[in-house]
């Protein structure tokens, strides 16, 4: 594939160069199998991922198929545990706005670059007549440096980690819509549609498939490098993705055959690179197992994340993580309405004209925001069409007046982390900045002024520290072990969000508070709120709001056949358990009275929702909350 | 006799990259097993307690792990700096933390990992630390965790679907130790009072 070239290799047929049929095996170094059973298990493994691979190659051409694929490779997902993988899992750090991917190359984690040379591909899918084409090889952009114009018409999708998992109704969905393709909500909490402009007419996809096709190409670009089928990765997702969120992720790489080893988050994969740098100094000073503490501030286009990790001997203690919905997408859109204030009003519903007249604001402003950073003042002068000119000059001041809230949401995710770890800013030893925005000075200062540090820690690159970390991870995982100890590491980590149930009304009692270091198991005790109620709604919330509403719904059941007693004398338990696997497991029943009439408990595997849980919390608020409510019963007092 | 014994405490203080790279390549050995003196010795105390409560027979049902106090544990002191317990933390974190145990021993080493939690999680907050030793000294402590019902709840879950064979010879095993510490009792002229709140507690376990 040539630079410029149109082909994608989503239309490679299976006999192509890179295709796995002819893949000659993997080289010995990187996997040590030495047993014969071992072997045997390796190339039946082999078989299957050429098998999977091969038929996800042969989607373009039929589209139905694809669905197909996605459904086997999820089951054989299900099916095949994480035993001795003989292939090592890839690192994918899937951006906002940029993507990158790295291997564990034998020695040391290898950023893979694409045929233009570049690291970091842009995130988007492009829709044009009846092909497809991901940011991956950038094949649809013809010309190079018109790549982010044409990402603009209307054509492709892009921000799809903003989309995807979540409902109409919220308001990173809402904020979306003034992105060039079609973001169309209806505000009752179900899925929003997403469409591309392809031949002046509305495609329909979803955030879903967009990132399937993505990972497709994706992971073309990793065979053609490796020159071996790759079927497992480890993928980073920001903090504040909830499990919902996480099951669509998993799902689009089914889809894309491939099976999701671990999700992490974001910045616990810096911890983990930083704490092999951190053992790798160890080994080399002699030194003993001082405990070091890292604040890892992430923010990209997309997201915003914090974590505290405590590092020794390769042990990487995730203490702390908090993480929003704020990134460079929500400073770019407030430069752009204070560039020019009539934006709302000027491009309401969109026209061809408008949205290339967005397009063109967008690039101007942007290359506005990346200047800014290395000088004081920066001019956006650009003439939009129909008479509408935009001419600022925009100063850090006016920038950080303007962008004043999201600037308070970071400060307040870092002092939340801190609270949350017990730690004081003297405590921390080192700031780590990474993400996009980790390159602008206020954000710089903001996050260093509230370590009470002069300066961040250096050995990290910003941009290419969390897909480093994955893959890194990916090798761990997969059980790769290396001489000189530079895989011996263990990241332990913690939840990143409450969960709990709905109780006492609205409430939300939460039983796995977050922070928890897992694998968890935590139970609670609850009670009837009537007398002789015989059933009780558990409906399973995760989130930081006090309200059950302000939460993730991710799943519900019924206790069934509970004795008649009077009220608050029935004691009903509800045990929350993630297991290794980050799998989480709800187990209700009655422990009180006890006895041959009481009936079983219920296992509940979550999420169990599909979608459209907006409104599906409200219906189960509105129809059973007041007769199957549950009240937490208090603890009580130990001896 | 107890299982954390055998990783001496000083060798990650020592050596942390050194004592990683062990536990890591360390081949996994057979489930823990608890000598048949450690029950009866915790059969004592609790009879000399004199009160058996549900909370006690229930912690006879769940792996003996769960009556030891937090410091054994983690394999310290009663005295042990806040940088022991971290050490200890680590030490075991690496021994059954289930990214680092093999497949077979996954499930179990889960428990003990949470096992291993919270026993840090009190033990390195000072305040915890304090209660929590005041308890230990007065006797009154419940030694086993917090996470004792939930334990009880999943497996009673499990327990059906369980094939791996591990719970159940493992409560093969309780049952044998404690037909013989019954009989050792016995020979010992325990009070009629004793010998009946074992039965009743035999009885309400079998069911």
């Amino acid at each position: 594939m040539q630079p410029g070239s149109s082909a994608s290799p989503l239309l490679l047929p299976p006999s192509t160069a890179f295709s796995p049929l002819h893949s000659p095996l993997r080289s010995r170094s990187h996997c040590n199998c030495s047993s014969p059973r071992l072997r045997r298990s390796i190339a039946k493994h082999r078989r299957e991922v050429a098998r999977a691979v091969t038929v996800a190659f042969a989607w373009p051409q039929m589209s139905e198929h694809f669905y197909t694929v996605a459904s086997d490779s999820e089951t054989t997902g299900e099916d095949k545990p994480q035993q001795s993988f003989p292939d090592v899992a890839i690192g994918i750090d899937i951006g906002t706005s940029k993507c990158s991917v790295a291997v564990w190359n034998g020695n040391q984690v290898e950023l893979l670059k694409n045929t233009r040379n570049q690291k970091g591909m842009r995130s988007y899918v492009m829709f044009k007549d009846d092909t497809l084409s991901a940011g991956v090889t950038g094949a649809a952009a013809r010309e190079n440096g018109h790549e982010e114009r044409d990402i603009l018409s209307g054509s492709a999708i892009f921000n799809m980690k903003r989309l995807i998992g979540r409902m109409d109704t919220d308001e990173v969905v809402q904020a979306s819509k003034s992105l060039p393709f079609l973001v169309q909500t209806l505000g009752i909490g179900v899925r929003p549609f997403i469409a591309a402009l392809v031949n002046n007419m509305w495609r329909s996809t979803t955030p879903e498939e967009v990132l399937a096709i993505f990972l497709l190409e994706l992971k073309a670009l990793v065979e053609m490098h490796l020159k071996h089928p790759v079927r497992n990765a480890v993928l980073t997702i920001p903090v504040s993705f909830s499990r919902f969120q996480q099951t669509r992720i998993e799902r689009a790489c089914a889809m894309a055959g491939l099976h999701v080893l671990r999700l992490m988050p974001e910045p616990t994969a810096v911890a983990l690179l930083y704490a092999q740098q951190q053992q790798q100094f160890m080994h080399d000073n002699m030194g003993s197992g001082i405990e070091k503490i890292a604040l890892i501030f992430n923010m990209g286009a997309g997201y915003c994340d914090a974590a505290v990790a405590a590092t020794a001997g390769g042990v990487s203690q995730i203490r702390a993580l908090s993480g929003c919905t704020v990134g460079g997408e929500d400073i770019l859109q407030n430069i752009m309405r204070h560039a020019l204030p009539s934006f709302d009003s000027l491009y309401a519903g969109q026209t061809m004209d408008r949205i290339k007249s967005i397009g063109l604001l967008r690039i101007a402003t942007q290359d506005a925001i990346h200047k800014l950073a290395n000088q004081d003042t920066v001019e956006i002068n650009v003439d939009l069409g129909n008479g509408h000119k935009v001419s600022k000059i925009l100063d850090h001041s006016e920038f950080e007046q303007v962008n004043q809230a999201i600037f308070e949401k970071c400060e307040n995710i870092i002092n939340q982390c801190l609270i949350d770890a017990k730690l004081v800013p003297e405590d921390i030893n080192d700031v780590i900045l990474v993400g996009g925005c980790s390159k602008i000075p206020r954000i710089r200062s903001l996050v260093l002024g509230l370590c009470k540090k002069e300066i961040s820690y250096k050995n990290i690159d910003a941009l290419e520290a969390a897909v480093s970390g994955a893959a890194l991870e990916g090798a761990i995982a997969s059980g790769v072990t290396d001489s000189s100890g530079s895989l011996d590491l263990l990241t332990i980590q913690a939840t990143p969000m409450n969960l709990g149930i709905r109780a006492g009304g609205d409430s939300f009692a939460a039983i796995i508070p977050r922070n928890t270091t897992v694998p968890a198991r935590r139970d609670m005790l609850f009670t009837t709120t009537h007398d002789n109620q015989s059933e009780a709604l558990i409906a399973v919330y995760e989130g930081e709001g006090e309200r059950a509403e302000d939460n993730h719904l991710l799943g519900y059941f019924k206790i069934t056949g509970i004795p008649a007693a009077p009220k608050e004398t029935v004691e009903i338990s509800v045990c929350m358990d993630i297991d290794a696997s980050n799998v989480l497991r709800v187990f209700a029943g009655v422990v009180k009275p006890q006895g041959p009439a009481v009936p079983p408990f219920i296992e509940v595997r979550m999420p169990t929702l599909d979608d459209g849980h907006g409104w599906c919390g409200q219906a189960l608020a509105k129809m059973y909350g007041k007769t199957l409510d549950l009240a937490v019963l208090p603890k009580k007092l130990q001896p | 006799m107890p299982h954390l014994a055998a990783t001496p405490p000083t060798s990650s203080a020592a050596h942390p990259t050194g004592a990683a790279r062990v536990a890591f390549r360390r081949p996994w050995s057979t489930p823990p097993r608890l000598g048949p003196a450690r029950l009866h010795v915790r059969g004592v105390r609790r009879e000399g307690a004199g009160v058996r409560t549900e909370e006690q027979a229930r912690a006879e049902e769940e792996p003996p792990a769960a009556a030891r106090t937090f410091y054994d544990l983690l394999g310290i002191s009663t005295e042990g700096s806040p940088d022991e317990v971290r050490a200890a933390y680590r030490r075991l974190a690496l021994k059954y933390h289930p990214d680092v145990s093999p497949p077979g021993a996954a499930a179990e080493n889960t428990l003990r990992f949470i096992e291993v939690q919270e026993a840090y999680e009190t033990l390195s907050d000072p305040s915890r630390r304090a209660s929590y030793d005041h308890a230990l000294a007065r006797g009154v402590c419940r030694l086993a965790f917090s996470g004792l019902r939930s334990h009880r709840a999943y497996h009673h879950h499990q327990d059906q679907g369980d094939k791996s064979g591990w719970r159940r010879s493992w409560e093969d095993q309780v049952a044998e130790l404690k037909r013989r510490s019954v009989a050792k009792d016995s020979d010992e002229n325990l009070s009629w009072g004793a010998r009946m709140r074992r039965r009743r507690a035999e009885a309400s376990s079998a069911e």
